[in-house]
């Protein structure tokens, strides 16, 4: 019995390419929680899960997944876990029935039964060809491929991306629906964080190769903050204090990253709460300070 | 919670080898017996139906060319290999496959010997088809199958099946079928070139006849010398090619030429924007 207590455990990621370098990076994917894990195109998203799918080797780093190091018990993890891309990705000429086929000669535990129910949940035919079914299709079914066979684990990269808002809402319900057992876990990369803020646990969020934040939501939410204040007010403000400011015609909005010490300094100005997508806007403009 | 297994059964993907496959089999296999029916309802009509009527010589001569036939066209069997590889090797090569073949419980050795071994199973299966009609023919011409028509077959068999796993190779090597069948196409019109040179074809000082019989001694000579070797070379050929595709592949994240192809950006976010 293997006892764990992070599904994921990531020490000091590094990878280099030319031009690009997932920097040192470490984060916890809590046992029993979603971590979405965000970033603009090109952070090192991808990168970090194919380092975690052991597509790519790290040049330094360990990464370890429901207890086990990943290069030394790489198919019993890969036993446990399942990873849904953004594009679906089995030979279109299949049909859902052909896929469970092919799915119960890999995995050990593949549960037809669960399968056909799930294609039943979400509408799917059983013996059409996947070529013509639509977007959202291919990725229920993707999903639903990924969740019968008993994975301990989801590994999602950009995989509700493109979809409309009704289809990702009832993906999203399915993933608070299987963390109903707290064994399960799910790390999601995506660029919504608004699906992000429904769903996720913790967040960990990367730009240009380098972790940026991690932690708990609510953590993060509550911390944050945004000052709110005309440009004469903003003179004042201490540039230590705030991670960048966005500056407009009427005056400026600053990210703060202690919301109780602003509250303490800035008394006189509105202190707004803030969203995940504001605060990756804001540290992504962290270099520069000030933009527009 | 864990179990102890270090990988999972295979028949999943020996399903989807032979599923992405499915038309090409389908069709060889219906040539094949096709083939074989025309063949031999000729052969049984020229020793017991209306072609019997026809002149002594005249069956004499159509019984070298049904011979022939009987020889080669069935060994379309053995480029089934190579069209299933053509057929399949875009989509296992696909990034989205490799994704999540990585991603599953089945090491790349495995995933390729799956793939291999159907390409055993098929050549020799098809060899032993193809003797079976040998041996049929030769019993009803009265002219039992010798050493070199089994050497013919068996030749034949391991030079299609050498394409295919060159090309098989070659596209994991360069991800571009297109570009392997043009190397391997290459390699061939030299190879071609090579025999023609044994067999002495430019050489002023012969006569036609004795080209044709330095070709026909080449190729039986050929051909005689490779039938008892025939079941290692094709192993040999088949863990060779097993081999160097799982070296390709296990190298998973090396940049890799690519023939024929736009070059793939570096590992980074890909999705777009909503």
């Amino acid at each position: 019995m293997n006892t764990y207590e992070n599904a994921i455990e990531i020490n000091g990621l590094t990878k280099k390419y030319d031009g690009f370098t997932l920097d040192n990076i470490s984060f916890n994917v809590p046992k029993g929680s979603i971590m979405g894990f965000i970033g603009q195109n090109g952070a090192g998203k991808t990168t970090t899960i194919k380092a975690l799918l052991n597509i790519i080797k790290p040049d330094s780093g360990s990464i370890s997944m429901l207890g086990l190091d990943n290069k030394e018990h790489e198919y019993e993890i890969k036993e446990q876990i399942a990873a849904v891309f953004d594009e679906q990705p089995f030979h279109e000429d299949f049909s859902a029935k052909e896929l469970s086929i092919m799915m119960s000669g890999i995995y050990s535990a593949w549960d037809k039964a669960k399968f056909t129910d799930f294609l039943d949940r979400f509408g799917l035919p059983y013996k059409k060809k996947i070529k013509q079914f639509s977007k959202g299709m291919k990725m229920k079914l993707q999903i639903a491929a990924a969740l019968s066979h008993g994975a301990k684990l989801l590994v999602m990269d950009e995989a509700t991306t493109g979809l409309d808002p009704v289809v990702r809402n009832e993906i999203l319900d399915i993933f608070l629906e299987y963390l109903q057992d707290e064994t399960n876990s799910i790390l999601m990369s995506s660029h919504i964080t608004s699906d992000l803020e429904k769903v996720a646990d913790s967040v960990t969020f990367i730009d240009h190769g380098k972790l940026l934040l991690t932690g708990y939501k609510d953590d993060i939410l509550d911390s944050h903050a945004v000052i709110k204040c005309s440009k004469s007010d903003y003179k004042d403000i201490d540039r230590a204090d705030f991670i960048s400011a966005r500056l407009t015609d009427f005056g400026a909005e600053v990210m703060v990253s202690d919301r109780s010490a602003a509250k303490t300094k800035y008394s006189g100005l509105a202190i707004d709460k803030t969203t995940l997508e504001e605060i990756m806007l804001f540290y992504v403009n962290a270099v520069k300070k000030e933009w527009t | 919670m864990m179990k102890a297994k270090t990988s999972a059964p295979l028949k999943g993907l020996f399903f989807r080898e032979l599923y992405l496959g499915r038309r090409t089999y389908i069709a060889v296999t219906g040539i094949f017996f096709g083939i074989v029916t025309l063949i031999l309802l000729v052969l049984l009509s020229m020793k017991v139906g209306n072609l019997a009527k026809l002149p002594a010589d005249v069956i004499e001569s159509a019984k070298g060319t049904i011979r022939m036939a009987a020889m080669f066209v069935p060994s379309a069997i053995f480029f089934m290999n190579t069209s299933v590889v053509v057929d399949t090797a875009p989509a296992d090569l696909s990034e989205k496959w490799l994704r999540f073949m990585y991603s599953s419980p089945v090491s790349e050795g495995k995933i390729l010997g799956v793939k291999f071994s159907v390409m055993f199973i098929t050549a020799a299966v098809g060899y032993g088809l193809s003797a079976l009609l040998a041996l049929a023919v030769g019993a009803l011409m009265g002219e039992p199958a010798t050493i070199t028509d089994f050497g013919i077959i068996a030749a034949i068999m391991l030079i299609v099946v050498l394409f295919s796993i060159l090309i098989t190779v070659l596209s994991y090597a360069f991800k571009s079928t297109t570009g392997a069948i043009v190397i391997v196409l290459i390699l061939a019109y030299f190879g071609m070139g090579i025999i023609i040179g044994l067999a002495g074809v430019g050489n002023p000082a012969l006569s036609d006849e004795e080209l044709f019989q330095n070709i026909s001694d080449t190729i039986n000579g050929f051909c005689k010398s490779v039938f008892p070797l025939s079941p290692l070379i094709l192993a040999g050929m088949i863990a060779l090619g097993w081999g160097l595709c799982t070296a390709i592949l296990k190298h998973r994240d090396a940049k890799r030429p690519q023939l024929f192809r736009k070059k793939e950006k570096p590992a980074k976010d890909t999705a777009k924007e909503e």
